[in-house]
């Protein structure tokens, strides 16, 4: 069973998606972002559909694919099958066991969430050290949700503060106070999620409540006063049409920030809402209730901007980012 | 050097390629070649080395003899035919009023096309690297390590410039390692072939004027023009696909970003050197007189200040790992819409949204107008 390879107490294994090399988003510097697979929330928006299941999984890219047929006869269950429309995964029997990805010789098939340890990965992560120490960059976890493979990533952790390299961890805050001891020992920076304030609100978009976030937030807060570690804070708030852009949210997240996180936090970060990620839930057979939403205009992330910054917090903490609309006109050239 | 130096940049162009060619066939062209001019088809004939018949070598390592004897051979009839102009000049082609002007020549008594100057290099520019090392990678690969096909199998997809082998194909191009990953077994082969040709290089001066053959690695507009006289190269590429250009990459090839591109290009100018001596400080640097490398990039990634710094680390980064000479270019619109054309060219090519990026091929036709878009709009 696969879930059973996430737990050896030894040289623990983590299922990863990717690494982000040159990664200038996710922290200060240059960074390498370590790509997590598995999420607690199901965010109606979420943009990284592929990290929310622990499960690897199976993608076929149609423009890659050359037609050859190999991968319908060495599928062990029989899951594919070839029509006009094109190659066709059954969800239900895939179990990702990664030999169709093998066998592909165009790469059309892709594994989503290979396993990887500690070392290997580490040995990836040092390629990129002269860059790290010319930004002040370093490596961040992000995902889906690091702390869902805490031995992996308290290890991870552990090995590249070692190293000397700075650390960073970008987490949706749903996971149990005792991790979060464990993981911010070895963690330099911390990107906390805040995204709908409301507790009901939350429930309805992401599937959980947000009371353990809160909390977790408060107690992270609590270990810097106390422990000066971790040394830094960054809340992130994705900005999705209709939901966690509207004023009372934004108003109710930055009044908390600013009551409770005082002096704590270095960086308030509006992420735009982004659409580019629809082909991914194609790819991965799935609906999105987003698919049709477009990109925010540069006049309601002025908006959200301007709500946030008056909301109680400094407002030079608050920075947006993401990409807004353009007019049509340009498309039509 | 001003005043005192006769070295050439672009004196003679190698193709470093053909060395691979000749090595499948053990010394001839692999496919007849028609003149484009007047029409005619020659007899193919041995004119490189006999290395033997590469569909009985037993390992890679023979195949690697065969391609080593070949570039021994490619560098040394490069060396010859570069002789006679350089004697031509020498002996008919005085340049009495630059001589007066360049030390060493009155010195010497010798005109400047006579090898007076005090400096004189003559470079030899190999062209086609990326593209020579993927073919090897793709050889090991292939025939001995995972032994997908035989020797005698591959030349014949060769020849048939891979019509009738696109599974054969597919795997060479996707399936094989590639220079520019950052992968550190296939740049130990890029570091191989190029040790190999510089070392040749230095073996030779010109007979006539005396002067120093030395290496460099820009590939002017050769990648484009003999990508359609070499035949298909067992990397993946049919006949008429550019080559790689100078140093760089093949087109498509460095999937793990920026950084690793860069980091395989400094491994193979020759890194630090294990000593700590190195030709300037503790580096080495096989290519003296210049490697040409290029990279694109996208211009959100120097949209504000803090961006702005971020990308100077990264140059600080490279020159820290070896590289010597980058040139810059950002994306722009029209590339964009040449990727949604030919996206067999440009699966590396990243766009980044929100904290987020994604392979520009990989996602829907739409979208990628939509990025056209932004793009053309960042570039106002």
């Amino acid at each position: 069973m696969i879930l059973n390879d996430l737990n050896p107490l030894q040289n623990p294994k983590g299922r990863i998606l990717h690494l982000q090399r040159l990664s200038t988003e996710d922290g200060p510097g240059i960074r390498t972002t370590v790509f997590f697979k598995g999420c607690p929330l199901h965010c109606a928006w979420c943009h990284n559909p592929e990290s929310i299941s622990p499960l690897p999984q199976t993608q076929w890219y149609a423009v890659r694919c050359i037609g050859c047929e190999t991968c319908l006869s060495v599928c062990p269950n029989g899951c594919l099958t070839k029509d006009e429309a094109g190659l066709h995964i059954d969800r239900q029997r895939c179990e990702g066991c990664g030999k169709c990805a093998e066998a592909c010789p165009a790469g059309a098939l892709e594994l989503l969430g290979r396993l990887v340890s500690v070392e290997e990965l580490v040995a990836e992560l040092l390629k990129d050290r002269a860059y790290y120490q010319s930004s002040g960059g370093g490596v961040t976890l992000s995902g889906g949700e690091p702390t869902l493979q805490a031995d992996f990533a308290e290890a991870l952790l552990r090995r590249l503060k070692e190293e000397g390299i700075s650390t960073a961890l970008d987490t949706c805050g749903l996971t149990n106070p005792a991790t979060l001891v464990r993981l911010l020992a070895y963690t330099d920076l911390v990107l906390y999620d805040l995204k709908l304030w409301e507790e009901e609100e939350h429930i309805r978009f992401t599937g959980v409540s947000n009371r353990r976030i809160q909390e977790n937030l408060l107690f992270i807060a609590e270990r810097m006063r106390r422990k000066g570690t971790p040394r830094a804070l960054w809340v992130r708030t994705p900005l999705i049409p209709g939901t966690t852009d509207r004023a009372e949210n934004l108003t109710a997240i930055g009044r908390f920030l600013a009551q409770e996180l005082d002096g704590l936090i270095q960086r308030w970060e509006l992420c735009a809402f982004n659409n580019l990620c629809r082909d991914q839930y194609t790819r991965l057979g799935l609906d999105w209730a987003y698919a049709q939403t477009p990109l925010m205009t540069k006049e309601e992330l002025e908006r959200c901007e301007e709500i946030a910054r008056a909301s109680g917090i400094s407002p030079e903490l608050v920075v947006a980012s993401g990409a807004t609309r353009v007019s049509e006109v340009l498309l039509e050239r | 050097m001003a005043g005192n130096d006769r070295s050439g940049t672009v004196d003679a162009n190698l193709n470093l390629l053909k060395a691979v060619e000749l090595a499948l066939t053990g010394g001839t062209d692999l496919i007849p070649f028609t003149d484009p001019m007047t029409g005619k088809t020659e007899k193919p004939q041995r004119w490189g080395e006999d290395s033997g018949d590469p569909t009985r070598f037993e390992s890679w390592e023979q195949f690697w003899e065969a391609y080593a004897a070949q570039t021994r051979h490619i560098v040394r009839r490069i060396v010859d035919l570069y002789e006679q102009s350089e004697a031509l000049r020498a002996r008919f082609h005085p340049t009495p009023y630059l001589s007066c002007l360049v030390k060493g020549c009155a010195e010497k008594g010798l005109d400047i096309t006579q090898g007076g100057a005090e400096l004189g290099y003559v470079t030899i520019e190999a062209v086609t690297f990326a593209t020579t090392v993927d073919s090897l990678l793709a050889i090991k690969y292939l025939v001995y390590d995972q032994k997908i096909c035989t020797m005698a199998e591959l030349i014949q997809a060769l020849k048939d410039n891979w019509v009738g082998h696109e599974v054969l194909q597919a795997r060479a191009l996707h399936k094989a390692p590639k220079y520019g990953r950052d992968d550190d077994e296939a740049d130990e082969m890029g570091r191989r072939v190029m040790e190999l040709w510089t070392e040749e290089t230095w073996k030779y001066r010109t007979r006539s004027t005396n002067r120093q053959f030395r290496p460099g690695m820009l590939s002017w507009n050769y990648w484009v023009s003999d990508s359609f006289i070499l035949p298909a190269s067992p990397d993946g590429r049919p006949q008429g696909k550019f080559l790689s250009n100078a140093l760089c990459p093949s087109n498509g090839a460095d999937t793990n970003g920026p950084t690793a591109n860069v980091n395989s290009v400094g491994k193979v100018l020759g890194g630090k050197s294990p000593d700590g001596k190195g030709d300037w400080e503790e580096y080495l640097n096989l290519l003296p007189n210049g490697g040409s490398h290029t990279m694109t990039f996208n211009p959100s990634l120097l949209r504000d200040p803090e961006h702005r710094q971020k990308f100077k680390a990264f140059l600080r980064g490279y020159i820290e790992n070896g590289g010597t000479a980058l040139q810059i270019n950002l994306i722009d619109a029209d590339m964009l819409r040449d990727a949604q054309k030919h996206p067999e060219n440009y699966r590396h090519l990243l766009v980044r949204v929100t904290g987020y990026n994604a392979y520009f091929t990989s996602i829907g036709r739409e979208l990628q107008n939509e990025i056209i878009a932004r793009e053309s709009h960042q570039l106002r």
